[in-house]
C-alpha cells in the first residue's frame, strides 16, 4: 500500500510465483504419472500438455466455453477475497443463478427474442446477487463465518433448485427441466460453425470484459480503495471512516452475481440447454477458487489462469487414450493450489529483494 | 415403536460421523489452525480403511478387521494432515489455501488410485460389521432395543473418542496448553510452550479422528467407497461452529443435525409427515436451514478461539 502506482518491480514476482506454482504441480502430475503407470506415462504427459491443441476446434471450443466460466467464477472468488471474505459457496449461486436464466427462459415466451435472452441472462445475475447478499449480511451483523454459510447454501441453493424445476419446468422422461426456448439461448456470433458442438459462444468475451471492469473497480475507483483496505486491515480501514459492513455485503453482492451470470449463461448455452436432477452441487463453478488462487486474485491473472485450467481440463479428457481417469487434472491444480500457499512467501522474499535493489538504484 | 426404534438406530450413522469429524475439527482450530481440508482428510481414512477391508476380506472378517481398518483410516489421516500442519504450521503459509488444496486433492487420489489398483473408480468392501444385539444390555427393556441393538462397534468408539476429548482437552496439562495456543499464543510461548509443536499436535489429532471419521461415515451407510463422503467434512465444520467449539456442545449440535436430517431422509414412514403434502426437497433443504438459523440465534455470544487461522510468528504480532 506504500505506492499507490504498481511498478514492474511489484508486478513480476506475481507472475513468477504462480508459472512457478504451475510447473510443480505438472511436474508433481507427472510423477504420479510415472509411478502409477510407467510405460504409458511420456504419452499421457504429452496428452495433458497439447490435447487441447491436438484435437482441433471442437477441443479449442470446449476450452473456451469452460475458460469463460472459470473466468467469471474466479472473479467471483477473487473479488470477495479483496474485502477479506472468502466465497466457497459459488455452486448455490451458481445453480440458483442458472434456475432463474432458466425460468425466464422457459416459462416467459412473450418476450421478443433479443429481450427474451437479456432479461434471463439478467435474472441469473440478481439471483445469485441476492443470495450471496445472505453470505454478506450474516458476516457483517452477525460475524458468522461466511464459509460456513456458503456451504450450507451451496447445499439449500441445489435442494431449492431441484424444487423449482420440479415444480414448474420438470421434463420426467430425462430427469431434468425442461429445455430452453431458442430465443433465450445465448448469441453465438457464428461461433458454432468455427467450433461445432461445443456450445461456444459470447460468454468468454463477456467475462474478459468483466476481468477489466473489476480490475479497473478494485483499482481506479474509491470503492475499490475502501474494499481493499478493509481486506488489509479492517481496523485501520474503520478507524479512517471506511463503512466496513456495507462494503462487506456490497462485495458479496458482486461476488455472488459473478457466478449467478455464469450460471445463467452456462445453461443458456445452444450445447447444454437444461439442467438435470441431481442431488449435489455443480463441480465446475467450484474451479474458480482454483482460479483465482493460482492468480492470486488478480483480475487480469485470472483471465490467464482460467485459460490454463480450462486448457489442462479438457487435455486431461484426451489422456483417457492412455488409460488414464481424467481426475489426473484435479491433483495437477491441487499441487498448484498448494504451493501457490508458500510461493506467496516466496514472492513476498523477491519483492523485498528487487524493492530494495530499485530503491538504491533509484535513491 | 418400530419407527422409533428405526429413526433412532438411523440418528446415530448420521450423528456420530459429525461428531467424530466435528470433534476433529475442535482439536486443530482450539489450537490456532483453521482446518477446511476436514472433508478431504475423511475421504483419504475412509480410501485407505475401505483398502484395506477390501484386500483383507478373504481372509479375515469381524469386528477386529473393522478396529484395524478405523486405526489404519486414522493414521492415514495424520499423514495427509501433515501436509496442513507442514504449509501452515511450519511455513506459516495461509491455512485456508493449504486446507483448499487438500480439499481438492484428496477425492482426485482416492478415484485415480483406486482405477489403478481396481480398474473401477469404486472399492468393495464385504460388510459384515453389524452388530444385530450387545448380550445383557442388548435385554433392557426400551433402552436395550433403541441403543444396543442393530449397532456398530464404531458407533461406541465415536462416543468413547467423545469422552476422551473432552477430558484430553480440559483435564490435562496438554488440552490447557492446545487451548492457550489458540487463543492467545504470544502468552504460551511467553510462559515457554513450543506453540508450533502443540499446533502440530491439534492438526495430528485432527487428522486421526477425521481420518476415522471418514471410514465411521462410510462403513454403515453402503459397500463401495467412491471417493466421496458427501461433503461430511464441510458438513462437520458448520456443526463445529454451531456447538461453539466444545465437545459437548458439538454432541447437542451434531443430535440436532442428524435428527432433521433423519426427518428429511426418513419422513416417508412418518404418517403426519407424509400427510403434509409437501415437496421432499423441503425436508432436505431443513437440516441445513435449521443450522443457519442456530448459528445465527448463538452468534450473540461467540466463541470462536481467538487466533485460530492466524499464523503464529515468534517475536512479532
Amino acid at each position: 500500500m506504500r505506492k499507490t502506482k504498481k511498478t514492474w518491480v511489484d508486478n513480476f514476482p506475481d507472475l513468477t510465483a504462480s508459472l512457478v506454482a504451475c510447473v510443480i504441480g505438472l511436474l508433481v502430475g507427472f510423477l504420479v504419472l510415472v509411478v502409477t503407470n510407467p510405460e504409458n506415462s511420456i504419452k499421457g504427459f504429452k496428452a495433458l500438455l497439447t490435447g487441447a491443441v491436438s484435437g482441433g476446434f471442437t477441443d479449442f471450443g470446449n476450452v473456451i466455453v469452460y475458460a469463460g466460466i472459470y473466468i467469471l467464477c474466479g472473479l467471483s472468488v477473487g473479488f470477495a477475497g479483496k474485502t477479506g471474505v472468502f466465497n466457497i459457496g459459488l455452486s448455490g449461486q451458481f445453480i440458483i443463478g442458472g434456475v432463474a436464466a432458466l425460468y425466464v427462459g422457459i416459462m416467459w415466451t412473450w418476450l421478443p427474442p433479443g429481450i427474451h435472452c437479456l432479461v434471463a441472462v439478467i435474472a441469473g445475475l440478481l439471483a445469485g446477487l441476492g443470495w450471496s447478499s445472505t453470505i454478506g449480511f450474516l458476516r457483517a451483523f452477525f460475524n458468522i463465518s461466511e464459509i460456513v454459510v456458503g456451504i450450507l447454501l451451496n447445499y439449500i441453493g441445489v435442494y431449492l433448485a431441484n424444487m423449482i424445476i420440479l415444480d414448474k419446468f420438470y421434463d420426467s422422461y430425462a430427469n431434468r427441466s425442461q429445455a430452453v426456448q431458442s430465443s433465450a439461448l445465448i448469441p453465438t456470433l457464428g461461433m458454432e460453425k468455427i467450433f461445432p458442438g461445443t456450445g461456444a459462444d459470447i460468454t468468454f468475451f463477456v467475462a474478459i470484459l468483466l476481468a477489466i471492469v473489476i480490475h479497473v473497480i478494485l483499482n481506479k475507483t474509491t470503492f475499490g480503495y475502501e474494499i481493499r483496505t478493509c481486506g488489509f486491515n479492517k481496523d485501520a480501514g474503520i478507524y479512517s471512516g471506511i463503512n466496513a459492513k456495507k462494503n462487506v455485503i456490497l462485495s458479496m453482492a458482486i461476488a455472488g452475481a459473478l457466478p449467478g451470470l455464469a450460471g445463467a449463461m452456462f445453461y443458456l448455452s445452444s450445447s447444454h440447454n437444461y439442467i438435470q436432477i441431481v442431488d449435489s452441487a455443480p463441480a465446475i463453478p467450484m474451479r474458480g477458487i482454483v482460479v483465482s488462487l493460482v492468480a492470486m486474485g488478480s483480475p487480469i491473472g485470472i483471465i490467464l489462469s482460467a485459460i490454463f485450467i480450462a486448457y489442462i481440463t479438457v487435455s486431461g479428457l484426451d489422456m483417457q487414450l492412455y488409460g488414464y481417469v481424467p481426475e489426473i487434472v484435479d491433483v495437477v491444480t491441487s499441487v498448484i493450489i498448494y504451493c501457490t500457499a508458500f510461493v506467496i512467501l516466496i514472492k513476498k522474499a523477491i519483492s523485498t529483494i528487487l524493492r530494495k535493489s530499485h530503491d538504491l538504484n533509484e535513491g | 415403536m418400530d419407527i422409533v426404534y428405526f429413526i433412532v438406530q438411523q440418528l446415530m450413522f448420521f450423528m456420530v460421523p459429525l461428531l467424530v469429524v466435528a470433534l476433529a475439527g475442535m482439536f486443530s482450530e482450539r489450537s490456532g489452525v483453521f482446518n477446511i481440508a476436514l472433508d478431504g482428510t475423511m475421504i483419504v481414512g475412509a480410501f485407505c480403511g475401505t483398502l484395506f477391508l477390501n484386500l483383507t476380506q478373504d481372509s479375515w472378517s469381524g469386528q477386529y478387521q473393522l478396529l484395524v481398518a478405523l486405526l489404519i483410516a486414522g493414521i492415514s489421516g495424520i499423514l495427509f494432515m501433515l501436509l496442513h500442519a507442514f504449509a501452515s504450521v511450519t511455513l506459516n503459509a495461509s491455512q485456508i489455501i493449504s486446507g483448499i488444496a487438500l480439499t481438492f486433492i484428496a477425492p482426485a487420489l482416492a478415484i485415480y488410485l483406486a482405477r489403478v489398483i481396481f480398474g473401477v473408480q469404486r472399492i468393495f468392501f464385504t460388510n459384515a460389521f453389524l452388530i444385530r444385539k450387545i448380550p445383557i444390555l442388548g435385554d433392557i427393556p426400551v433402552i436395550g432395543k433403541l441403543f444396543f441393538t442393530n449397532t456398530y462397534l464404531h458407533i461406541w468408539i465415536g462416543y468413547l473418542i467423545l469422552l476422551v476429548s473432552y477430558v484430553v482437552l480440559y483435564k490435562t496439562k496438554f488440552g490447557l496448553r492446545i487451548r492457550a495456543c489458540g487463543e492467545n499464543p504470544y502468552a504460551a510461548d511467553s510462559v515457554g510452550i513450543d506453540v508450533k509443536k502443540m499446533r502440530y499436535y491439534g492438526v495430528l489429532i485432527s487428522g486421526f479422528l477425521a481420518g476415522m471419521g471418514g471410514l465411521i461415515f462410510i462403513v454403515p451407510t453402503t459397500i463401495q467407497f467412491s471417493g466421496s463422503v458427501a461433503s461430511y467434512g464441510f458438513l462437520a465444520i458448520a456443526v463445529l461452529v454451531f456447538g461453539q467449539w466444545k465437545p459437548f456442545k458439538i454432541l447437542i449440535a451434531s443430535f440436532l443435525f442428524a435428527l432433521a436430517k433423519t426427518i428429511a431422509s426418513s419422513y416417508t414412514s412418518i404418517p403426519a409427515l407424509v400427510a403434509l403434502g409437501w415437496s421432499p426437497y423441503i425436508y432436505k433443504m431443513l437440516p441445513y436451514v435449521f443450522t443457519i438459523v442456530m448459528l445465527v440465534l448463538t452468534s450473540k455470544n461467540p466463541q470462536a478461539p481467538k487466533a485460530a487461522g492466524k499464523p503464529y510468528i515468534s517475536g512479532g504480532e
